[in-house]
C-alpha cells in the first residue's frame, strides 16, 4: 500500500473542503483498503468520516426514512426496529444477504453505493481494461459469466451492491454534499453510465460525499421482498437478484417496482415487467407475464446467457413470496 | 476548524487492546492486523488473505466483529480492540475456547482464533443460538479443513456452558 | 493395557490453537530480521531477456536483490528437477531463462521492511520476450504446438517420464482381450467426463523465516509436508551439504497436498545463507493462488461393457491430464488415476491410456486423493450409467462386480491388505435406506420436499451412490519408508518416552495419533510420551511425506517396530534405551510400461457414499440434504479425528463439485482471491452428515489401521452427480455445478463435452 496522510474529520465542512483527486473519504474501508493494497487505488490523503455525527443514524420522519451515510449494513439488517421495520423490509433483507457479518459490521451504506466494480479484469492489477483507461472491455471477448446482460455498451461490469437494488425499488434518493452545496439524486441518476476512470460508475464529483440516503415511506399497502441467487449459499455477490416492492389496493396492484441486481452496471428497473403488473391481481398469469418481461432487451455475451433465465426466476420467486405475504395478511394468517 | 493531518511517516497512536492502553508509533497506512501482529506481538490473530475474504483475522472492535486486515490501526484510536489473546478469564479458557477443544472444532487451527472471536461475539448478542443463527453468525469465517459440523457443535456447547457452567459432563 | 489407541484423545496442540498461542510460519520474528518479496513472472510463457535491478536497489532499506545468476544450482522438483528456482539469464542451467507460468519466480527482493521490499519489487525492470502460450492440453499435443520443456533428458529414476513433445508421462494398461470382451457385452456405455482443477486454499498462505542457527546451519521455518525432502532440495539448489540445511515445521495451517512441492523454501534459504541474517517472507493470498500448484484437471473418454446380467466384461478408458508448467508429482498422481479409472471392479479385459501434458497453466500437483478422485469420478459415473442402462439397482450392480480378496485388478494382482468394498457399500446403502429384499437391492423411494415455499414442481429430489478406493503411500515401486528414534528414560519404570520423527502434522492430527500409538506400543500413559517432530535438525532420517494417506500406516508401523526394539533394550537394562529405526513397507513394483501389470501398492482404503440432493430446476441451485459415508479405516486410532477427516473430506469435495471454480484464461489466473475462488462456508455443508466408521483391520497396518485421510473425498462427486440425475433425469458429466452449468445441462439434456481427442 502506498503511504498516505490521514486525518479524522469531525465536521462535514472539513471533509468537503479537503476532498479532491488525491484526497478521498474513508468510512468502513472494506472496499477502499482492498483496492489500495493491490495498488489499483493510491490516494495521497484519506479523511476518516467515522467521527462525524451528522452522518450517523436512521431516522423515521413524516415523509420518509433518512439513513445516515455511515449506517452500517449490520444496522440496516438488524431486526430490532419493531413494526416499522416492515417499511424497509426489502432493504433489510438485501443488507442481511450482503457479504459476511464482519463486513456488514464495518461496511457503510454510503460506501456500499460507492464500491468499485468486482469485474475480475478490473480488479486484476495486471490488466488494463476499458474502465481503467485501456482500449477495450476484456470481458466482452473473454471470461464473462458474471457480467452484464442489460444496458452494457463499452463496459460489461455489473454493480455488486445488494442494498442499491433494494434502494432503487424503494425509490430512494442519495443526498450528496459538495463545495457547491447539497443535491439529491434518484438511484438511477446517481449511477451514470460507466466511464473510463470514473471507476465506481456513479456521478459523484470528487468534492462530494454521500451524507444520507432518503427513502420515501412506502404506503401501508406496500410490501417488498429481496431474492438473491448466488453460487455460494452465503458471502457471495449476486449472480442475479431481484428487489420487488408492490402496493396492493383491493386485490389489485396499484404500484410496482421491480429492480434487478447483478445484470447491469446499476440497479436495473424492469419497467416492462412493472407495467405488466399494475392493475392486475397477483395471479399466476400476471406474475408469469411480469417475470418474462423482466429481462426485455437483454443481450448476452458468450457465457452469461443463463442470467436471463435466472433473472426471470428471481422475479417469479419474489412475486410468489409477495403473493403469499398479501394472501396471508388478507386472510389474517401469519 | 481544520484537519489535523497525520503521516505519511510514523505517528503515535494510542489503542486499547484487550483492556490495556498501548501506544504504538506507526504509519497511517498500517492495518490493525499488521499492528497487532508486528508491533504488539499478538500473532493469535492470523493473516489468511489480508483482503477481507477469509475471516482468520477476526477481532472485536467496540464489541463488533471486524476483519482486522480491512481496518486502519489509526482509525481505531480510542476504540476497544479485543483479540483471541484477550478472551481468557483469569487462568481459565473462555467457555467458547473450552468447547472448541472439547468438540474438536478445528484441524489445522489457522482459522480457529477468528472462529472463536466470532462465536464469542455471537453468544454475547444471542446467548441461546439455534443452528441457523450459528450459520449466519459464523458465515464470515472460512475453515478449509471443513471442521464446520464440529464448530456448530462447539458453539452450542459453549452456550450451554455459559448458561450453566457446571453442566459439562 | 493402557488402551490409548482407539480413544478420542484431545489433540496435543488443542490448547495452543484455541488461545492463539500456536505459532505458524508467519508468526515468527527475530531481531535483525529482514523481509523478502518475490517478483513473480505474471506472464505465462516468456524468455527473460534482461533484469535491471538498479532502480529497485536505490529504494531506501533495500538489502539485496537475488536473481537467477545467484542460484548455484538453479533447478528443483520433487520428481524431476524441471523448475528453475529463479527464472532468468546467467545461471548456467539450460532453459532457466524461460518463465512457463504466471507463478514462476524471477527475483527475490530483500529489505528492512515488507513495504520497502514491495516498493523495490515494483521498480524492477524486466525485459521479457513473450513466447507463444499453450493452455489447452489437447492443443499442446498437436504438432507445431509451443514446446514447454524442449530438449529435456530421460529420468533413470522415473522411466514413465517422457522426453517427447509436451508429454510429461504416460501410463497404460493392456489386460485380456478387448475384442472378446466387447463380443460378450450386451450393453455398452460410453461417456466423456471432465474434472476441474482445484485450489488447495489452505488458510495459511505460504510463509517462512530462514536464519543461521546456533550450529551455523541455514534453518528454514516453513510449512511443508516432507521436511527431509525439502532439506534435500534446498541443499541441492544451494550446492551445500544437506547437513548444513535444517528444515523446521511449526504449526502448519493446512496442506492437502499443496505443500508437497516447495514454494518459499529455497529462496529464503538462499537469502539467509548469503546475507547471514534472518529473512522472513509471507505470501499474499493472491501470490499463493497464482504461485502454487493445483489439482490436475482431467478429461476422460470411457467405454464400458457388461452382460445383460450385469457382469462387467470390458473397459476402455483414455485420460488426458493437464500437468501445467512443471512435472511436480504428475507421474505419481496419474499412476493412481490409472488404477482407479476403471473403478474398484474386476474387469477381465481392460485398456487404459493416461497422458500427463505440459501446458503454460499453473502446475498441477498433489491434492487430497492424488489422482484418485478424478479416476473414481469417471468410473463411478460409468457405473451409475450402466446400472441405468441395465435397469439394475446401482447397489446390486456394484455388489456383483466389486473386487474381493484375491481377485486381480486391472494390474493383474489383487488389492493388498484385505478388500472390504462390499462391506462399505452394504453398510452405506443400508444406512441410507436401501432395502435388501429377496429379489435384490431396492433403493428407497424419493421423498418430496417442502422448502421455504418454493413451488414443488421446481424442487426435484434425488439420491445417488458411489464407491471409492485408494492406495496408501506413494509406492509404484518406490520403497516406502519411515525413520524414527525412540528414547526411553527412567530407572525402574519408563518415566519418559521421547519419540523423534520427521512426520508433519498438517492439521490432520498426526502428532496426537503418533503419541497415542507410541503410548500403546510402549505401554505407558500418554503423559509420558513426548514427541519431537518435524525438525531435520533432530530427525536426520526421512519419515516420509504427510500425504497419500500414509502417515498413520507408516509411522504407526515404525513406532511398533522401534518400540519393540527399545523395550528389548530396556529389559536388558539399557538406560536410556535408544533405538533409531527405519520401517520399510512391503515391496511394490512399478506398472509394466506395456501391460500395466504389477503390484503397485501395499495397502488400500475403501469408502462408499450416498448423497441426497434437492435441485431447484428454476434457479439451478443445489441443496445437499444428506451425505452418508461408510469408510473402512481398518482401525480408528482416534475416532474423533477420523470423524473430523471424514467430514472435512466431504466438505472439501463438496466445494470441488459445487462452488469452487478455478479459472485461468490463456494461463492467466482470473480467480486469485477467495472472493472469486469460493470455498465452502459453514452454510454450504450438507444438512446432515452420517459417518459410519468401518473397522476391518489391515493385517499389516498398525493395530489394523489403514490410511484414511483422502478416502472420504473420493466418491462424493459421482454420488452427487448421480443424485442430480436421479432428481432431474439428466447426466451432467462435468462440474462445478454452478447454477449456470445446471441450467444449461437441464436445457441441453446433459453435458455437451467437446474434446479434441486424437
Amino acid at each position: 500500500m502506498k503511504p498516505f496522510t490521514y486525518a479524522a474529520a469531525s465536521s462535514l465542512e472539513d471533509v468537503v473542503g479537503a476532498l479532491d483527486e488525491g484526497c478521498r473519504p474513508l468510512a468502513g474501508g472494506t472496499d477502499l483498503l482492498g483496492l489500495m493494497k493491490t495498488g489499483i487505488r493510491g490516494p495521497e490523503r484519506l479523511v476518516s468520516l467515522k467521527s462525524i455525527e451528522a452522518l450517523e443514524g436512521v431516522e423515521r420522519r413524516e415523509d420518509g426514512w433518512r439513513i445516515g451515510a455511515l449506517t452500517t449494513l449490520s444496522e440496516l439488517a438488524s431486526p430490532a426496529r419493531g413494526g416499522e421495520q416492515r417499511e424497509l423490509e426489502v432493504l433489510s433483507r438485501a443488507a442481511a444477504e450482503s457479504a459476511s457479518p464482519q463486513l456488514r459490521n464495518a461496511a457503510t451504506i454510503g460506501g456500499n453505493l460507492l464500491q468499485w466494480p468486482r469485474c475480475w479484469y478490473f480488479r486484476n492489477w495486471l490488466t488494463r481494461c476499458w474502465l481503467k483507461g485501456g482500449d477495450r472491455c476484456l470481458a466482452a471477448g473473454g471470461e464473462n459469466r458474471y457480467h452484464a446482460i442489460l444496458g452494457a455498451a463499452r463496459c460489461h461490469m455489473v454493480h455488486p451492491s445488494d442494498p442499491a437494488v433494494a434502494l432503487a425499488a424503494l425509490d430512494a434518493r442519495v443526498e450528496l454534499r459538495g463545495v457547491h452545496g447539497v443535491r439529491t439524486l434518484k438511484i438511477d441518476a446517481f449511477f451514470g453510465e460507466p466511464k473510463p476512470l470514473r471507476e465506481n460508475g456513479t456521478v459523484v464529483e470528487r468534492d462530494e460525499v454521500i451524507t444520507a440516503v432518503v427513502v420515501p415511506r412506502p404506503s401501508r399497502e406496500s410490501r417488498g421482498v429481496y431474492v438473491k441467487l448466488a453460487e455460494r449459499k452465503v458471502w457471495d455477490f449476486a449472480l442475479v437478484s431481484a428487489a420487488v416492492q408492490i402496493e396492493m389496493t383491493e386485490g389489485a396492484v396499484t404500484d410496482a417496482a421491480i429492480v434487478l441486481g447483478g445484470v447491469a452496471a446499476k440497479p436495473w428497473h424492469a419497467f416492462e415487467a412493472e407495467g405488466r403488473l399494475v392493475g392486475e391481481a397477483l395471479t399466476g398469469t400476471a406474475m408469469e407475464a411480469a417475470a418474462s418481461a423482466a429481462t426485455a432487451g437483454a443481450v448476452s455475451l458468450s457465457q452469461n446467457g443463463y442470467k436471463i433465465e435466472l433473472a426471470e426466476g428471481a422475479v417469479r420467486e419474489a412475486l410468489r413470496r409477495l403473493q403469499r405475504t398479501f394472501g396471508s395478511e388478507s386472510t389474517g394468517v401469519g | 476548524m481544520s484537519l489535523d493531518w497525520l503521516g505519511p511517516g510514523r505517528v503515535p497512536v494510542t489503542l486499547n487492546v484487550n483492556g490495556r492502553e498501548v501506544e504504538v508509533t506507526i504509519e497511517p497506512r498500517r492495518t490493525l492486523l499488521s499492528v497487532l501482529r508486528e508491533e504488539l506481538g499478538l500473532t493469535g490473530t492470523k493473516e489468511g488473505c489480508d483482503e477481507g475474504n477469509c475471516g482468520a483475522c477476526t477481532v472485536l472492535v467496540d464489541g463488533r466483529t471486524v476483519y482486522a486486515c480491512l481496518v486502519l490501526a489509526v482509525d481505531c484510536s480510542g476504540r476497544c480492540v479485543r483479540t483471541v489473546e484477550g478472551l481468557r478469564r483469569a487462568e481459565n479458557l473462555h467457555p467458547v475456547q473450552e468447547a472448541f477443544v472439547d468438540q474438536d472444532a478445528f484441524q489445522c487451527g489457522f482459522c480457529t482464533s477468528g472462529q472463536i472471536v466470532s462465536a464469542v461475539s455471537l453468544l454475547e448478542q444471542n446467548p441461546k443460538p439455534h443452528r441457523g443463527d450459528i450459520e449466519r453468525a459464523m458465515a464470515g469465517n472460512l475453515c478449509r479443513c471443513g471442521a464446520y459440523p464440529n464448530i456448530v457443535a462447539a458453539v452450542l456447547e459453549a452456550a450451554r456452558l455459559e448458561e450453566a457452567p457446571d453442566a459439562k459432563d | 493395557m493402557t488402551e490409548t489407541v482407539g480413544r478420542p484423545w484431545v489433540r496435543a496442540d488443542a490448547r495452543a490453537k484455541v488461545t492463539g498461542q500456536a505459532k505458524f510460519p508467519g508468526d515468527f520474528g527475530m531481531a535483525d530480521m529482514v523481509h523478502a518479496k518475490i517478483l513473480f513472472a505474471d506472464r505465462p510463457h516468456a524468455r527473460v531477456v534482461s533484469i535491471d535491478t538498479s532502480e529497485a536497489a536505490q529504494v531506501e532499506g533495500v538489502v539485496a536483490i537475488f536473481t537467477a545468476q545467484d542460484v548455484p544450482v538453479n533447478e528443483y522438483g520433487l520428481q524431476t528437477a524441471d523448475q528453475p528456482v529463479l527464472c532468468g539469464p546467467g545461471s548456467g542451467k539450460p532453459g532457466a531463462d524461460v518463465v512457463r507460468f504466471v507463478g514462476d519466480q524471477v527475483a527475490l527482493v530483500v529489505a528492512d521492511t515488507r513495504a520497502a521490499a514491495e516498493q523495490a519489487r515494483g521498480l524492477m525492470e524486466i525485459t521479457y520476450e513473450d513466447l507463444p502460450v499453450v493452455s489447452d492440453p489437447f492443443e499442446a499435443l498437436k504438432p507445431g504446438a509451443p514446446q514447454i520443456h524442449p530438449g529435456r533428458e530421460a529420468s533413470e529414476l522415473h522411466p514413465e517420464l517422457s522426453t517427447e513433445g509436451n508429454f510429461i508421462c504416460h501410463h497404460q494398461i493392456r489386460k485380456g482381450d478387448m475384442e472378446a470382451g466387447w463380443a460378450q457385452a450386451d450393453v455398452v456405455v460410453e461417456g466423456q467426463y471432465h474434472t476441474p482443477g482445484q485450489e488447495h486454499a489452505y488458510l495459511q498462505p505460504e510463509a517462512g523465516l530462514a536464519y543461521i542457527d546456533d550450529e551455523g546451519r541455514v534453518a528454514v521455518v516453513v510449512a511443508g509436508q516432507w521436511a527431509w525432502e525439502d532439506q534435500r532440495q534446498i541443499a541441492h539448489a544451494l550446492d551445500i551439504p544437506v547437513e548444513e540445511i535444517r528444515v523446521i515445521y511449526p504449526a502448519i495451517g493446512g496442506a492437502f497436498g499443496g505443500r508437497e512441492d516447495m514454494s518459499v523454501q529455497i529462496v529464503l534459504a538462499l537469502a539467509a545463507y548469503r546475507l547471514q541474517r534472518p529473512v522472513k517472507i509471507t505470501w499474499t493470498r493472491e501470490e499463493s493462488i497464482r504461485g502454487h500448484c493445483k489439482r490436475h484437471p482431467m478429461w476422460f473418454r470411457c467405454k464400458w461393457g457388461a452382460t445383460r446380467e450385469g457382469e462387467l466384461v470390458a473397459a476402455e478408458v483414455q485420460v488426458v491430464a493437464d500437468g501445467g508448467a512443471y512435472c511436480y508429482t504428475t507421474n505419481k498422481v496419474l499412476g493412481n488415476t490409472t488404477i482407479t479409472c476403471t473403478g474398484p471392479y474386476a474387469f477381465p479385459n481392460a485398456k487404459v491410456d493416461v497422458d500427463g501434458v505440459y501446458t503454460n497453466n499453473p502446475p498441477s500437483g498433489a491434492m487430497r486423493g492424488f489422482g484418485a478422485p478424478q479416476g473414481i469420478f469417471a468410473a463411478e459415473m460409468q457405473m451409475n450409467k450402466l446400472a441405468e442402462a441395465l435397469g439394475m439397482d446401482p447397489v446390486a450392480l456394484r455388489m456383483r462386480n466389486l473386487l474381493q480378496d484375491e481377485m486381480p485388478t486391472t494390474t493383474g494382482t489383487p488389492l493388498a491388505g484385505g478388500v472390504h468394498l462390499q462391506e462399505v457399500t452394504e453398510r452405506c446403502a443400508l444406512a441410507a435406506g436401501w432395502e435388501r429384499a429377496e429379489e435384490g437391492w431396492r433403493k428407497p423411494a424419493a421423498k418430496g420436499v417442502a422448502l421455504a415455499g418454493r413451488p414443488k414442481e421446481a424442487m426435484r429430489t434425488g439420491m445417488g451412490m458411489a464407491v471409492g478406493f485408494k492406495n496408501v503411500g506413494f509406492s509404484f515401486g518406490y520403497q516406502e519408508n519411515c525413520w524414527l528414534r525412540i528414547e526411553l528414560r527412567g530407572e525402574d519404570d519408563i518415566e519418559r518416552a521421547i519419540v523423534t520423527i520427521g512426520t508433519a502434522d498438517v492439521g490432520q492430527g498426526a502428532h496426537t495419533v503418533l503419541q497415542q500409538m507410541a503410548a500403546e506400543a510402549l505401554q505407558v500413559s500418554m503423559e509420558r510420551v513426548s514427541l519431537e517432530a518435524s525438525d531435520t535438525g533432530t530427525s536426520p532420517g526421512s519419515s516420509g511425506s504427510a500425504s497419500a494417506s500414509r502417515t498413520t500406516f507408516m509411522a504407526g508401523n515404525a513406532i511398533r517396530e522401534a518400540a519393540a526394539l527399545a523395550l528389548d533394550g530396556w529389559r536388558e537394562g539399557e538406560r536410556p534405551a535408544v533405538v533409531e529405526h527405519t520401517y520399510l513397507a512391503p515391496e511394490t513394483t512399478p506398472l509394466d510400461p506395456d501391460t500395466g501389470e504389477g503390484f503397485p501398492n501395499f495397502a488400500y482404503g475403501y469408502v462408499a457414499q450416498v448423497v441426497e440432493v434437492v435441485v431447484d430446476v428454476e434457479t439451478g441451485e443445489l441443496r445437499v440434504r444428506r451425505v452418508v459415508c461408510a469408510d473402512d479405516v481398518g482401525k480408528a486410532i482416534n475416532p474423533e479425528q477420523v470423524e473430523g477427516q471424514i467430514e472435512g473430506g466431504v466438505v472439501q469435495a463438496m466445494g470441488w463439485v459445487t462452488c469452487e471454480n478455478f479459472i485461468a484464461q490463456a494461463g492467466r489466473v482470473l480467480t486469485p482471491h477467495l472472493s472469486t475462488y469460493l470455498i465452502p462456508t459453514i452454510a454450504d455443508v450438507p444438512e446432515r452428515m452420517e459417518t459410519i466408521i468401518v473397522e476391518k483391520p489391515d493385517p499389516r497396518g498398525p493395530w489394523g489401521a489403514r490410511g484414511m485421510g483422502e478416502m472420504p473425498f473420493l466418491p462424493l462427486a459421482p454420488a452427487l452427480l448421480a443424485a442430480v440425475h436421479d432428481a432431474t433425469g439428466v447426466w451432467i458429466d462435468e462440474f462445478p455445478l454452478t447454477p449456470e452449468r445446471v441450467l444449461r445441462s437441464l436445457r441441453d439434456g446433459g453435458s455437451l463435452l467437446e474434446c479434441d481427442w486424437e
